[in-house]
């Protein structure tokens, strides 16, 4: 995520909230996350070769019932001449609201799967463990050999059998050799 | 090789046992782009100014940007083995080398691995120590009083440099600053016999920033020749190393010596040269896009060298007494000692030393140009003795200088200034010296005190270094007394004077003869 769309979502983060349309603005970004995700609707937003006139009326078509402060994001963008980093806003803007809410998505990694009771024990961990609201997404990693790897934010917590065995593996590279 | 068993099974054991619960945290980050030897990573929010993170496959790097969105590294190994999207974990630790007398002896790398090919050193944890530390404070210091004897005669006679002092070595290439520096390790051993253990014995460290392998190849083997590696380390940081290591190399070196000086004993570090760790650092410091400054350094490069050479001190008795002298190298271009890098090292320094090509090419090694090399902490540093012979050198060789300019006008001359002509050239001759051969200072007393008492005046210019050695054979098998007087009372005294100038006369005759 670039410097300038965490700029940009911040301020529209901050004018929703003093405006109590936090909720509004960020369905409105999903549902154009959802657009945006069509990559023929992606190039044609991008395509230096279609006056930017154009798009931005494309762009305005898209938003049309969408919260005022949301229209106005693309107007801004658009003279701005930022839609290169308009993909970006909508992912910065739910990482923001995650932020303040307190919440945190987090990876955990096994070697087998998991069940959901199990996740939800993981989560409950990970929240106690960060302070935070801990949503996880699992990932299945026959390499771990056993164990669990779990990244909550940019904090790991590493209790895998593959990383014992590259713990154990540089120690014993370093036994002194007489 | 010798693994023990035991040893790996008891770790295995532990690792089984403990393995129940273990749970290493750490904060981690993506490798955004990897090249010319520094990193910027996504990530690492918890990241430390200076600390070390950890890139797969057991490459290091050092943090040295923290911006908003991403940290800036440089790689402390092969770069090709990280890559971009690479999973990033920091430490909570800062770099550090070991120190102590497992060192001593040793060639190492600027992170203190050996380099040598004598196997591992040997070391506790609480041997290491972090390359970047504080630099005593007023009260933790005295006053620098005691010599260091570099063994040269142009140096202790004129340019004292005591313990605990930091002295510029300043001159174009080959101008015989290295040669300096490894005469100035050979003359270490008379302070403790060459044995490390001795708490006498001055323990040398001559970092290698930027030179060529060869060259330090070859200062090593001299030390090992003549012994006098047993009292010295090596760390050496060659052209062909990353330029991180390049510049962290004089750090390291530094905490070594920090270690050995806490605990009471007689340091000196040579750092050759702190040019090219000054280009290392604008290498590294462009690559991670710090606005450059004059001549492209970054804003910081006179701090990167004060920071290094305030850590040299003399301690006060109560913090042991040891000391730590800086003898830095700075190798000029074309003799301008008004670039930036110079002037900041001179100013920070407490003196310099001139080598000059000109004075080189002439035969007048080494070149050492009396009239502009200073030490600012002067005759303090100096026994009594050499203070008392060598005062009237420096001037008499300045006034010989003046006078020798006018003499080639070939007008008659005075029987005065024909005689202090005389004289200065002896004294010019007798200041000249070849590599490795280091005076003792009882010896230098001895030949300065011939030379300006006049006792050189009927010797042929020609024949004055052929009478030098001769003269100093004759001292150490007849007269082996005398010296020991000077070495020990460490003053000079009209008695004294008397003797040696009865010495002197009657050797002479027997010469001339």
């Amino acid at each position: 995520m670039s410097l300038i769309a965490n700029r940009y979502a911040r301020a529209l983060y901050e004018a929703a909230a003093s405006k109590d349309a936090v909720e509004a603005v960020q369905g409105d970004l999903s549902s154009l996350e959802a657009v945006l995700a069509k990559a023929s609707f992606r190039a044609a937003i991008l395509d230096p070769d279609v006056p930017a006139g154009q798009r931005a009326d494309l762009l305005r078509k898209q938003v049309d019932k969408a919260h005022v402060l949301t229209r106005s994001l693309i107007d801004v963008l658009f003279r701005r001449h930022r839609f290169a980093i308009l993909n970006e806003i909508p992912e910065a803007f739910a990482a923001l609201v995650r932020r303040v809410r307190g919440e945190e998505t987090g990876i955990v990694e096994t070697a087998h799967a998991l069940g959901a009771d199990q996740i939800t024990k993981l989560e409950e961990r990970a929240g106690g463990l960060s302070g935070k609201k801990v949503s996880l997404e699992q990932v299945t990693n026959p390499k771990l050999l056993g164990g669990v790897r779990l990244q909550v934010g940019n904090t790991l917590y590493d209790s895998s059998v593959a990383s014992a065995l590259e713990e154990l593996e540089r120690q014993l590279l370093e036994v002194p050799i007489h | 090789m010798d693994l023990k068993p035991s040893e790996v099974t008891s770790v295995l054991k532990e690792e089984i046992e403990g393995f129940e619960g273990q749970m290493k945290k750490s904060n981690v980050g993506t490798v955004l782009s990897v090249g010319d030897g520094v990193a910027r990573i996504h990530g690492l929010d918890e990241c430390m100014m200076s600390e070390l993170i950890e890139f797969p496959n057991g490459v290091f790097g050092l943090a040295l940007n923290l911006e908003e969105d991403n940290v800036g590294a440089v790689l402390l190994g092969q770069e090709t083995a990280v890559k971009e999207g690479d999973r990033v974990k920091t430490t909570g630790r800062v770099i550090s080398v070991p120190t102590g007398m497992g060192m001593i002896g040793r060639v190492t790398d600027a992170l203190g691995k050996p380099m040598d090919g004598k196997g591992p050193i040997e070391f506790s944890d609480e041997d290491l120590r972090p390359i970047e530390g504080r630099a005593p404070s007023v009260p933790e210091r005295q006053p620098v009083d005691e010599p260091l004897q570099t063994g040269i005669k142009a140096i202790d006679t004129m340019i004292p440099i005591g313990r605990g002092q930091r002295e510029l070595i300043i001159g174009d290439r080959a101008t015989g600053k290295t040669a300096l520096l490894v005469d100035t390790i050979l003359s270490q051993r008379s302070t403790g016999g060459g044995d490390p253990n001795n708490p006498d014995q001055m323990i040398c460290i001559y970092v290698a920033v930027g030179q060529k392998q060869s060259t330090v190849k070859a200062v090593a083997q001299k030390l090992e020749e003549t012994g006098a590696m047993a009292y010295t380390i090596i760390v050496s940081a060659p052209a062909s190393a990353p330029a991180a290591m390049q510049f962290l190399a004089p750090y390291g070196g530094c905490a070594m010596g920090e270690r050995l000086r806490d605990e009471g004993r007689h340091v000196v570090i040579m750092y050759d040269d702190l040019y090219k760790q000054a280009l290392a650092y604008r290498q590294v410091m462009l690559l991670l896009r710090r606005p450059p400054g004059r001549e492209a350094f970054p804003g910081d490069v006179f701090n990167l060298h004060s920071r290094l050479l305030e850590r040299a001190a003399k301690m006060s008795d109560a913090n042991g007494g040891g000391s730590l002298t800086a003898l830095p190298v700075v190798e000029t271009q074309e003799g301008d000692v008004s670039a930036y890098i110079p002037t900041n090292v001179i100013s920070i320094t407490d003196g310099q030393i001139f080598l000059e090509s000109n004075l080189f090419n002439a035969g007048q090694r080494p070149a050492v140009n009396a009239g502009i090399s200073v030490s600012r902490v002067g005759g303090a540093a100096q026994i009594p003795a050499i203070k008392k012979v060598a005062g009237g050198l420096r001037i008499g060789l300045a006034q010989y200088r003046e006078l020798a300019a006018f003499a080639q006008f070939g007008s008659d001359l005075d029987k005065a200034t024909q005689q202090q002509i005389n004289r200065g050239r002896r004294l010019e001759e007798l200041l000249k010296q070849p590599q490795y051969e280091p005076v003792e200072v009882e010896v230098q007393v001895a030949l300065i005190y011939a030379g300006t008492s006049g006792g050189l005046d009927e010797v042929p210019a020609e024949r004055v270094s052929e009478f030098e050695k001769a003269y100093t054979d004759h001292l150490q098998a007849n007269h082996r007394d005398l010296l020991d007087t000077i070495k020990n009372d460490k003053k000079w005294s009209d008695e004294l004077a008397g003797k040696f100038d009865e010495v002197c006369a009657s050797f002479r005759k027997e010469f001339l003869a």
